[in-house]
C-alpha cells in the first residue's frame, strides 16, 4: 500500500523535473534539494501548528519561487551567453551542492537534521497487510489537482501554448513575439511547485534529513528517464512504475531470491540503465 | 599557541600527499574532460575501483602468508600491520602490484565505460557515469566479502610500514606520492601535446570534422578513458596505501565535484592550470577540515564539512558565470610547424 503513496509522490516530483527539463533542457540535479527544502518548509510549518494542507501550500509557493531566483541568478545568465547543456548541468550540480548544504547547516545550528513532521496519519480502511490512511487520499489527491491544473495551464490557455513552443524551439518562439523568459520563470515556478508539494508529501510520510534528497532523487530521475524526459504523462506511469517496483519488485526479490532489501537502493539505477538501453533515441548524441 | 615540530611534520606530510593524490585526479579528469570532451562525472568510481584492489592485493598476499581464516575482521587487520612491518620487501612489493594491478584494472572498467559514451549525448553521458559511480558505491557498501561492507577494512600496509619512526615513513610516502604526481604530469603534458592530444582536441570540438581526417572519434574516447581511468585507480591506490583502510563511504560524488571544481577553476585543457587548482582546492579542502581549523583555535557552531560543500557548489557556479575558460585559458598549441608558417607569413609581410 505504501507503493501507491510513495508512487504519487515520485510521479509528482517526476512531473516537475520532467516540465523545468522540458522546457530550459536543463538536467536539474538540484530538484532533489528543491523537494527536501519543500519537505522542511511543510514539517517545520505542521510543527508550529499550521494545518498540514495550508503548509503544503505555502511550501509549493516557496520552493516555486526558490526554483525562479535560482533560475534568475545562476541558470538564465549561462544560458544567455550560451552555455552548454553540460555546463548547465554542472551549474545544476552547483547549485544542488549550494542549498543542500546551506540547509544543512541552518538545520545543525537548530538542530533540526532529522525533521518529523507533526503530521498524523489516520487510517481509513485495511487491505490485506497494506493500510489505507488519510496521507495515501492527500497525496492521490494533490497529484491529481497537480496534474489537471498543468493540463489545464498547457493546453487550454495561451500561456501554455506559449510553454509548448518554448520547449520545442526557443528560437523560433521568440521570433514569433512569445514572451520567452515570462514563459520560463513560469515553469520554474510550476516545476518547483511540484517539488514543493511532493516534498510536503513526504515530510508527512517519513522523516526527512538534508542527505535524503539525493537518495530520493535517483527515483525521480528514474521516473522522469521512463518519460524519456519530454513525455509528461509517461513520467506520470512512470512514477507509478519506479513506485511500486521499489517495494513490489524487491519483495519479490528478497521472496524468491533472498536478495537483501538493503540493495533496494540499486533498482533505480536499474530501471535508468535499461531506459538508456531501450530508449537510447532520446538520448543519442547528434 | 604552539605547534610542535612532530605534528607540523604530519601537517605538511598529509597536504603533500592529498594534494599529489588530487593533482593525478585532476589531471586525469582533464585529460578526460578539457582535452577530449568525456565528462567522466563517474571519476570516483574509477578511483575506489584502485582502491579496492590495491587492499584486496595486499589481503590476497599477506593473508595466507600469516594464515588469517577471516579477513575482514578487526584482528586480522592488526596481524596484518605487524606482519608487513616486518618484513619490508615484501610490503614494498605488495605496494608496486597493488598500484600496477589497479591501474590496469580501472583502466579497463574505463574502456568499458566509453561504451555508453558513444552514444549518449554529454549531459545524459554525465549523469549516467555519475550514477555508475554511486550505484558502485552502494553495490559495495552492500555486498560484504568485497570489502567488508560500511565498516571497510583495515590494516592495508603502506610500502614504508617497516620504518619504525612513523613521521619519517609519512614523510617518505608524501615524498612519494609527490614524485609520482610530477611524473605523471609530465607523462600527461607531454601526451596532451602530441600529435596524438591535438587529435582529441579535434575530437573533442568537432567529432564529425575529426572523422573526416581520419581520426575515429570512438577510439579516442575509449583510449582517453582507459589512460584517465588507470590515473584514477593509481590515485586511489595511493590514497588506500597512505590511510592504510579502506571506507566506502569516502568514495562520495562529492570528491568527483570537488575534483571538477579543480580542472574548471584551473582552466579546461590546460594541465599547469589544473595543477594550479589543485593545489588551491585541497588546501582549501585540508584547513576546512575540522581537526585542522581546531589547531588554530577556530570553532564552528556546526559540521564545518557542510560550509565546504556549500563553498564548492558557489564556486562551481561562479567559475562557470564569470571565468568559464579558468584562471589560465587554453592556448593555442605552437607545434613546429605552427612555429615554420609564421615565420614565412612574418617574412613574406616584410
Amino acid at each position: 500500500m505504501s507503493s501507491i503513496l510513495v508512487s504519487a509522490l515520485y510521479a509528482l516530483a517526476a512531473l516537475g523535473l520532467t516540465l523545468s527539463f522540458k522546457v530550459t533542457k536543463i538536467a536539474n540535479l538540484a530538484h532533489a534539494e528543491y523537494i527536501v527544502i519543500g519537505s522542511y518548509v511543510a514539517a517545520y510549518l505542521t510543527l508550529i501548528y499550521i494545518d498540514p494542507l495550508l503548509s503544503l501550500l505555502v511550501s509549493a509557493l516557496i520552493i516555486g519561487s526558490i526554483a525562479i531566483i535560482i533560475d534568475e541568478l545562476f541558470y538564465k545568465p549561462l544560458y544567455r551567453r550560451g552555455a552548454t547543456s553540460l555546463q548547465l548541468f554542472v551549474a545544476s550540480i552547483g547549485a544542488g551542492l549550494f542549498l543542500r548544504y546551506l540547509l544543512s547547516i541552518y538545520a545543525d545550528m537548530k538542530d533540526l537534521l532529522f525533521l518529523n513532521s507533526a503530521y498524523s496519519r489516520q487510517p481509513i480502511f485495511y487491505l490485506g497487510y497494506g493500510v489505507f490512511t488519510n496521507l495515501h487520499i492527500l497525496s492521490l489527491s494533490t497529484l491529481t489537482i497537480y496534474s489537471f491544473v498543468l493540463y489545464l495551464i498547457l493546453f487550454r490557455t495561451k500561456i501554455g501554448r506559449g510553454i509548448r513552443a518554448v520547449a520545442s524551439n526557443i528560437e523560433l518562439a521568440q521570433v514569433s513575439g512569445i514572451p520567452v523568459w515570462r514563459i520560463r520563470r513560469l515553469t520554474w515556478f510550476l516545476a518547483g511547485a511540484a517539488a514543493g508539494l511532493a516534498g510536503g508529501l513526504w515530510s508527512y510520510y517519513t522523516s526527512v534529513n538534508p542527505e535524503s534528497g539525493w537518495r530520493l532523487l535517483l527515483w525521480v530521475f528514474a521516473s522522469s528517464a521512463i518519460g524519456g524526459f519530454t513525455s509528461l504523462w509517461q513520467t506520470l506511469l512512470g512514477g507509478f512504475i519506479v513506485g511500486f517496483s521499489e517495494n513490489v519488485v524487491m519483495w519479490g526479490l528478497n521472496r524468491s531470491f533472498g536478495i537483501d532489501p538493503a540493495y533496494k537502493p540499486l533498482i533505480p539505477y536499474v530501471i535508468i540503465v535499461f531506459v538508456l538501453i531501450f530508449r537510447r533515441k532520446m538520448f543519442l548524441m547528434r | 599557541m604552539m605547534i610542535d615540530i612532530s605534528s607540523f611534520l604530519i601537517l605538511i606530510s598529509s597536504i603533500v600527499t592529498y594534494t599529489s593524490i588530487y593533482i593525478i585526479l585532476a589531471l586525469s579528469m582533464n585529460l578526460e574532460y578539457g582535452y577530449t570532451g568525456v565528462p567522466n562525472l563517474g571519476k570516483v568510481m574509477f578511483y575506489f575501483i584502485g582502491g579496492i584492489i590495491s587492499a584486496r592485493i595486499a589481503m590476497m598476499i599477506l593473508d595466507p602468508l600469516i594464515g588469517i581464516k577471516n579477513p575482514l575482521e578487526a584482528t586480522a587487520a592488526t596481524e596484518r600491520t605487524e606482519y608487513a612491518s616486518t618484513h619490508p620487501i615484501l610490503s614494498i612489493e605488495i605496494f608496486i602490484a597493488g598500484t600496477f594491478l589497479s591501474m590496469i584494472i580501472s583502466g579497463l572498467f574505463g574502456y568499458l565505460a566509453s561504451i555508453p559514451a558513444l552514444a549518449l549525448k554529454e549531459d545524459f553521458l554525465a549523469l549516467t557515469l555519475l550514477i555508475f559511480g554511486e550505484a558502485a558505491r552502494i553495490f559495495v557498501r552492500t555486498y560484504e566479502p568485497i570489502i567488508g561492507g560500511v565498516f571497510g577494512v583495515g590494516g592495508i600496509p603502506g610500502p614504508f610500514i617497516w620504518i619504525s619512526d612513523k613521521i619519517l615513513a609519512r614523510m617518505l610516502y608524501a615524498i612519494l606520492t609527490l614524485l609520482i604526481a610530477i611524473v605523471v604530469y609530465i607523462y600527461i603534458d607531454k601526451f596532451s601535446n602530441s600529435p596524438l592530444g591535438r587529435a582529441l582536441k579535434a575530437v573533442r570540438d568537432d567529432d564529425l570534422a575529426a572523422s573526416v581526417y581520419g581520426k575515429d572519434p570512438s577510439r579516442f574516447r575509449g583510449l582517453v578513458l582507459f589512460i584517465g581511468s588507470s590515473l584514477a585507480g593509481l590515485a586511489g591506490s595511493l590514497y588506500v596505501y597512505y590511510s592504510q583502510a579502506i571506507f566506502p563511504d569516502d568514495f562520495v560524488p562529492a570528491l568527483t565535484f570537488f575534483i571538477l571544481a579543480m580542472v574548471l577553476i584551473g582552466g579546461i585543457a590546460n594541465n599547469f592550470g589544473v595543477v594550479i587548482g589543485a593545489i588551491i582546492l585541497s588546501l582549501f579542502e585540508r584547513f576546512s577540515q575540522a581537526s585542522i581549523l581546531k589547531i588554530f583555535g577556530i570553532v564552528a557552531p556546526f559540521d564545518i564539512s557542510y560550509l565546504r560543500y556549500m563553498i564548492l557548489g558557489l564556486l562551481l557556479i561562479i567559475i562557470l558565470l564569470f571565468r568559464p575558460q579558468g584562471l589560465i585559458a587554453e592556448k593555442p598549441v605552437k607545434t613546429p610547424l605552427y612555429n615554420i608558417i609564421m615565420r614565412r607569413i612574418l617574412n613574406r609581410n616584410r
